[in-house]
């Protein structure tokens, strides 16, 4: 009877001790809805961080300047954001870090076709949508994009809104152009008369969404900031591998379901979607070029008066566990 | 009814004694409604690090060095322009429907379904359409002040129409009034302490409205837009500041114009 009951002991240990091995990690993981973060999107609608053993409660949020809120609040473990949003806050105080990347950004600037734009410079004296004022697009748009054309913020009308509304306006002919991101960008060349001018990632490519944790997950928990880029990887090479399925599990979360409708015909959201795959360069990698760019932009968001002193790079990036990740590919 | 009691007793008294005892009633309330700001805001600074919740002290001599500078002062008065321009409006047209309601019983009844299917509608919400229909730039955020205006304007004067008593007009009309003269004559003077009463709910609305509107409508410059923009590069000292000069620029207005010109326009209550 001892021995009987002394089993049934060891059992319920043991039975405790693997539930706990075994049972996935609580991470709060934090993405933008827009489509350059993808990544989180497939990683949570194809089981990416579960099968990495985390238990990823994601949560969408309408920009990065809130989202990185809710990091620096400890209201979340991760976020995929614009990299600019972890200078900003690391230059007032904030305990941030940059893991990896995502995407490149890419960002077009289409103008309507009766409004004579033709380059850059003929913009002087339009009308421009863009995004939210001192996000990365605005400042890639001010420091990098206007400034190749000798203009500044002063020779063109730059009005803030919402990408869709931006849309709506381009079409309306509210406004001589937009600076616009993914799928907005192919939505308006496929339903109004616009011509792209300009696109940030063939001219000057720089690695625009990236993967942000706060400093104390680094140090309190290195094995969940390992796992979730590890998720995120397995994400990108996914949508490089397997385009068309990645468009199918994207559309519903980027695009109406009826698709868009335009003179007489309807475009299927995945077409629009494997579209806007092909023209965004997905990558988990922090690269050389990537730092001398982001190096760069620290750069101009100084000569903008964002930042009011030097951020230097190595306080804000950590590449442990993207070496780790490589190392164990090879 | 305080502050009546306050003021009668100050002229009973009469002399200095009595003028900064009437002055003492009317600013002690704001100082300790700013004192417990202060003591929260002071208690939550130290709660929180600086990054997120800048203590008074920083705010303030941020402030001052917001008013310094010029591109501060130009989106102060681009407010204040979007603001008075769209009061104005709203309360012109608030009162001029309100009293139309009143000789017009159909009218009326139209104005009153009216509202009560589009003041439930937050004017925020409008923006995104405003935009498409009347383009960037001031025109749609006048409009959402407007709207924000409007409607505790007109339902207040349309209120005060409706309660007028039967036997003034019976007496104006025996006596030869035709509508324009009941209008002039019999209800606009009844409906005065309403349209006080609208204007100063109307501009609380018009106020949070302006700077919502600032921050969501495609304007580059203005209050909203500055709170927005500073929230965007993690400034928090300038937003801070911004929400700061929101509460004392309000205050001040209220305090100040909505305030004496109720004292003067209903004189007869406050004897």
């Amino acid at each position: 009877m001892a021995v009987i009951r002394k089993a049934v002991w060891i059992a319920a240990v043991a039975y405790l001790v693997a539930g706990q091995a075994f049972a996935a990690e609580k991470l709060r993981v934090a993405y933008v809805h827009v489509f350059d973060d993808a990544p989180v999107v497939i990683a949570r609608d194809k089981g990416f961080f579960a099968s990495e053993g985390l238990d990823a409660q994601v949560t969408m949020f309408t920009s990065g300047p809130t989202l990185v809120k809710g990091l620096v609040t400890d209201q979340s473990d991760l976020g995929v954001l614009g990299f600019t949003n972890a200078i900003t806050w690391a230059a007032q105080g904030a305990d941030l870090k940059i893991i990896g990347k995502v995407q490149e950004g890419y960002h077009s600037l289409v103008a309507r076709n009766d409004r004579g734009i033709k380059s850059l410079k003929d913009l002087k004296g339009k009308t421009l949508a863009s995004q939210a004022a001192g996000s990365t697009a605005d400042i890639v748009l001010k420091g990098v994009v206007l400034k190749s054309a000798g203009l500044t913020d002063k020779d063109v009308n730059i009005v803030y809104t919402a990408p869709s509304t931006a849309l709506a306006s381009l079409r309306s002919g509210r406004v001589d152009a937009a600076f616009l991101f993914e799928p907005y960008d192919s939505i308006a060349k496929a339903s109004a008369p616009v011509t792209e001018i300009y696109e940030i990632g063939k001219v000057w490519p720089f690695p625009c969404m990236v993967v942000i944790v706060p400093g104390r997950l680094t140090r309190e928990r290195p094995e969940a900031v390992k796992k979730s880029l590890a998720a995120l990887r397995r994400s990108m090479e996914f949508m490089k591998e397997k385009p068309a399925e990645a468009a199918r599990v994207l559309a519903p979360s980027f695009m109406a379901e009826e698709g868009l409708a335009m003179e007489g015909k309807t475009i299927a959201p995945e077409e629009i979607m494997l579209k806007s795959l092909k023209t965004n360069i997905f990558d988990w990698r922090l690269g050389k070029n990537d730092l001398s760019r982001m190096e760069e932009l620290t750069g101009v968001m100084k000569t903008l008066g964002i930042l009011k002193e030097d951020v230097p790079l190595s306080s804000v990036v950590d590449l442990r566990w993207q070496t780790e990740l490589e190392r164990q590919k090879r | 009814m305080a502050d009546r009691v306050g003021t009668a007793e100050a002229v009973a008294r009469g002399g200095a004694a009595g003028f900064w005892h009437a002055w003492l009633v009317r600013i002690l309330p704001y100082a300790v409604a700013l004192l417990a700001i202060l003591a929260g805001w002071q208690l939550s600074a130290l709660l929180f690090p600086a990054y997120l919740i800048p203590p008074p002290r920083k705010v303030f001599s941020r402030l001052i060095e917001e008013l310094g500078r010029p591109a501060f002062l130009v989106t102060l008065g681009r407010s204040f322009y979007r603001l008075a321009v769209g009061f104005v409006l709203a309360s012109a047209l608030g009162i001029a429907i309100g009293l139309l309601c009143g000789i017009w019983k159909f009218f009326r009844r139209a104005v009153r379904a009216l509202v009560s299917i589009l003041q439930s509608v937050p004017p925020i919400a409008w923006v995104p359409l405003f935009i498409v229909l009347l383009g960037f730039g001031d025109a749609p955020i006048i409009l959402v002040i407007i709207i924000a205006a409007f409607f505790p304007m007109t339902v207040s004067v349309m209120n005060a129409v409706e309660q007028v008593d039967g036997l003034h007009l019976d007496v104006a009309r025996v006596l030869g009034a035709d509508r324009a003269q009941l209008v002039a004559k019999v209800y606009a003077p009844a409906v005065v302490p309403a349209i006080v009463t609208g204007a100063q709910v109307g501009f609380g609305n018009a106020w949070r409205s302006l700077i919502a509107a600032e921050m969501v409508g495609g304007v580059n410059v203005g209050l909203g837009w500055f709170i927005n923009f500073a929230g965007e590069i993690a400034d928090m000292t300038a937003v801070l500041a911004g929400i700061l000069v929101i509460g004392l620029v309000s205050a001040l207005l209220d305090g100040l114009v909505l305030e004496r010109l109720k004292r003067r326009l209903l004189r007869w209550k406050y004897l």
